[in-house]
Parts: structure tokens; sequence; C-alpha cells
């Protein structure tokens, strides 16, 4: 349960993040309005940045417990 | 932003972060005093037993805390669990057992968990408003404690020794009630484990990212915390202290029963007034003492020759404690600057033993000064942690209604149409939401998020 709540839900966040984020970068390419564009391309950056902020919550966990 | 994304955002942070329950030590801590502890040991046998058994001891040291779980509720139930293992490891079938040196360690690392609470209780927590640290906590003690990242990692593979403590817990009369008894101790076990893990984890990174913020808040105990009365060498030094006469006890030998004091022998007073927990005398004793079985007449404080009128105390003045690990002498009068004291008590321990403890101490006309915190370098970790969060979340809004539009049209495979209301709605929420955000997490960046830590310090 530890791993799960701590490692695996903010690891699982952080993958949809990097999904969403590079979704949007693709969705940025079909865009023909500059309005469009940057708002795809801030909702990538933000993805990108929750994402890292869940993996860096998941890799702390896993690195401060585990045996080393 | 609205209250369901805030609720959102918070259950985040909560995800990542906070919740940290009240104690007296985290488990963090505890281990690495105990780990200092061992160091302290001065009975070559005893200490290769300890680093022979290290995994055990530490999961003894961890045990108490996530046996909460299992006990009725009382912070008292840490020390009657101690009563009920000892007798259990006095049992001749016990001792022939291949793990009994391995029930010795974990019992070992238990009492070594309660005495570190009971030094703490009884002074770095009790003076924290008189020295200028007021408001400190179980949380931020623990903090200041192992600020450091080097120690945060867990070095100890866990050990439970369950048939064991399922037969210690009858005996000690935990089961009966419908949350635990012997069918379900084992779940019990786990869900008690787990849950202190998760906290351990989450107090882990709470350090690594608030600590120097605590250092900041806190300027007493962040320079002061290993050497001030009851910090971290005295706590180390009585665990080191009980232990020897636990190992002596184990082995048929004479065995101390007062076994280290705050001040110790031939130390010194920091206030002249009794009442501060910084002019009492802390005894921690090798098994658990009931004051109220503690004559008057045992206890002799003298300045010179002349007999001063005492008062035996529990450590903390909490119900339940007056029988307990610890306890404190209280002079009636003040210190006297100059002075010179000595403390005499006889008691017997469980066996009907004679037990003595002479001690001497003097109230000094100029108490040693306690160290000043150095300036902190301006931290960013916490700031940086939160602004991330706020940021990432920012930009998400932003863009989400953009996005929402292009998706739209990807799915239809046709050009993104002119926007509607609900597109202009949307879009205006979510970019004036995440200008909100981006201001919070610029503020974030500059008060390396404070704010948020008073406020779950004075909402938790």
């Amino acid at each position: 349960m530890p791993d799960a709540i701590l490692i695996y839900q903010p690891l699982g966040l952080a993958v949809a993040l990097l999904v969403l984020g590079l979704s949007g970068l693709w969705l940025r390419r079909q865009a023909p309005q500059g309005g469009l564009r940057r708002g795809a391309l801030v909702f990538s950056g933000g993805a990108f940045l929750l994402g890292a902020f869940f993996l860096f919550n998941a890799g702390f966990s896993a690195l401060t417990w585990w045996r080393l | 932003m609205s209250g369901r994304l805030c609720r959102f955002f918070f259950a985040l942070l909560a995800l990542a972060a906070v919740s940290l329950p009240a104690k007296a030590w985290d488990e963090v801590t505890h281990a690495m005093i105990s780990r200092r502890a061992i160091d302290q040991v001065r009975v070559p046998e005893l200490k290769t037993f300890l680093k022979a058994h290290y995994d055990v001891l530490q999961s003894g040291v961890w045990f108490p805390d996530w046996g909460h779980a299992l006990k009725p509720h009382g912070d008292h139930l840490h020390a009657e669990y101690l009563d009920a293992a000892w007798a259990y490891l006095q049992r001749p079938g016990v001792k022939a057992q291949p793990n009994y040196p391995m029930l010795l360690a974990h019992y070992m690392g238990a009492y070594g968990h309660v005495v570190e609470d009971r030094v703490l209780d009884a002074t770095m927590k009790t003076y924290a408003d008189e020295v200028g640290d007021s408001g400190r906590d179980d949380m931020e003690n623990g903090m200041l404690a192992i600020a450091g990242f080097h120690r945060l990692f867990r070095d100890f593979d866990l050990y439970v020794p369950k048939d064991d403590l399922a037969r210690i817990y009858a005996s000690a009369g935990y089961f009966g009630e419908r949350r635990l008894n012997n069918d379900n101790l084992a779940a019990q076990m786990a869900r008690g484990m787990a849950h202190g893990e998760i906290q351990n984890r989450r107090l882990s990174e709470l350090s690594f990212l608030t600590a120097d913020w605590t250092r900041r808040r806190f300027p007493f105990a962040a320079a002061n915390i290993e050497t001030a009365p009851g910090g971290l060498n005295d706590e180390a030094g009585a665990v080191a202290a009980a232990w020897e006469a636990i190992w002596a006890r184990a082995h048929g030998r004479p065995a101390s029963f007062f076994v280290y004091t705050v001040p110790g022998d031939h130390g010194e007073f920091r206030n002249r007034d009794p009442q501060s927990a910084l002019g009492r005398i802390l005894i921690v004793t090798s098994e658990r003492l009931d004051i109220r079985d503690l004559p008057q007449a045992a206890v002799h404080l003298r300045d010179g020759a002349n007999e001063i009128a005492a008062r035996i105390l529990p450590y903390i003045p909490e119900p339940g404690h007056e029988r307990d690990l610890a306890f404190l002498v209280q002079a009636q009068r003040p210190w006297q600057a100059g002075g010179r004291y000595t403390l005499d008590i006889r008691h017997h321990d469980s066996a009907g033993v004679p037990q003595s403890l002479h001690l001497a101490f003097a109230m000094p006309h100029h108490p040693a000064p306690f160290a000043k915190a150095k300036p902190e370098a301006r931290p960013m970790a916490f700031g940086l942690w939160l602004a991330a969060a706020l940021l990432g979340l920012a930009g998400l809004l932003y863009g989400v209604a953009d996005m929402g539009k292009l998706a739209w049209a990807a799915i239809r495979k046709r050009a993104p149409a002119a926007g509607g209301r609900l597109y202009y709605a949307l879009n205006m929420a979510g970019k004036t939401a995440a200008i909100v955000l981006v201001a919070a997490g610029v503020w974030a960046l500059a008060t390396d998020g404070e704010w948020l830590i008073e406020f779950l310090r004075h909402h938790h």
C-alpha cells in the first residue's frame, strides 16, 4: 500500500501528464492561429512541469525508503 | 480558482507531503538517535551484539509508533508494552527459542524509542518557549534533527516477530476489543506498518524541503539541538546507558536502575528557577518506576549540609505517566547563584535489589550561554517544489480551452472553428485562474513557500 500511494500513484500521474504534454505538442501542429498554438504550448509546458513535480515526489519516496 | 480546483490542488499537496501525526520524535529521527546510541555504548560485547542485530534493533525502535495502531490508545502504553515484553523474555521457553537474541534486540529498540520520547518531552519541548522557540513542536524537532539529505535513507530491513508479538499482546491484555484480537492481529499489523511507512516517507520529503525554513523559524534548536539539555547527545547517552543496564539484567548481572540524568553528574543548571525545565533534574530509569511508591524520605536534595525541600513529578504533567521510565525532581526554592548541590535517591528495583543515585551539580553565577544560530542562506527548495506544482497547474489551465478546441477539431478532422460562448467562457476562466496561480507560484519562490508551511502548521 505505501508504494502504491507514494510511488505508483504519483508515477502514474507523471506518465499521464507526460502523455498530455505530448498530446498538446501534437495538437499544436494542427493549430492555424497564434492564440491556439500558444495555448497548446503553454498547456504542454504546464503538463511537463506538473509531471516533473509528481516524478520528483515518487522518486524521492522510492529513494528514501528502499534500503540503500 | 474554483472551489473544486482548489480542493484538487490541496489534495495533490496532501498526497505529496503533508498529514503528519503528532509524535514526540518521528521514526526517521528515532532511527538516527538510536544509531548514535550504539556508538555511545561502553560495553564491547553489547556494542557487538547491537551491531550484529542492527536491523532488528531498528525494527524495535520503530515498533512503538506503528504498534500504536494495535493498542488501546495512550502514550503511557508505550511503556506498558515494555513490561509485558520483558516478562515474556524471562520465560524459560522463550529464552530457549532460537530467535531470543533477536527478541532481546527488538525489546532494546522499543525501549530506546520510549526513552527518546521521554527525554525530549521533559526537556527541549518543555523549555521551547523560554528559549525563544515558541511554537516548536514534534514535527519541527524531528526536522531539525534529521535535516540533511544523508540522514533520510532507511538503512535496515524490517523484522517483525509476529508470533511473539501476538503472545506478548495476549499476555498484556491488549486483546479482547473488537478491533484487536488474535484473528485480526496480522491484518492490523500490516495496516499499522503501512500507515507508519507512509508517514516516514512523507516526513523525509517534507524535511528535505523545509529544513532550512525550520532552522530560520526555530533558531535555538537549530543551533543547540545536539548539545542543549535533553538534546541529541543526552538522548543517545540515556539510551546507551539504559541498554547497558538491560544487557546486564538479561545476563543475570547487577544492573543500574537510575541510568541517566539531565543535568549529568557534575553538571550545571541553566536557569535558577526550578519551575523552568532548565532548572529541574530529569532522571531516566532502566525499568518503570511508580513515583507514588517513592517515599519523600528516599529523596535528599542538599545544599551542602542543608536539606532542600523537593518534589517528585512525572516527566510530563499528564495523567498516566506516574509510572514510567523517567521522572523529575523539582526544588521548592530557587537555586542560588554559585551554589553547589547534591541529590541522593535510595530505592529498589522490581526484584527488590537496593538501588541508589548520587548526583552533584552546580548553579553557576553565569550559566554557559547557548550557541547562536548562524544566518541561513536563502533556501529555495520548498519554494521551487511548490512553484513547480502551481506553475504547472497554471500552464494546464491557461491552455485547457485551446486544447479542448484543438482536440475537438482533430476528432472531427476539421479545422478549428471560430470561438463560441463556451470556448470564450472557458478560455477566460482558465487564463484568469492561470494568472492567479502564476502570481502564487512567484510568491512561493520569493518566500520559499513559507505561507503554506505556516498554514499547515496552524491548521493541521
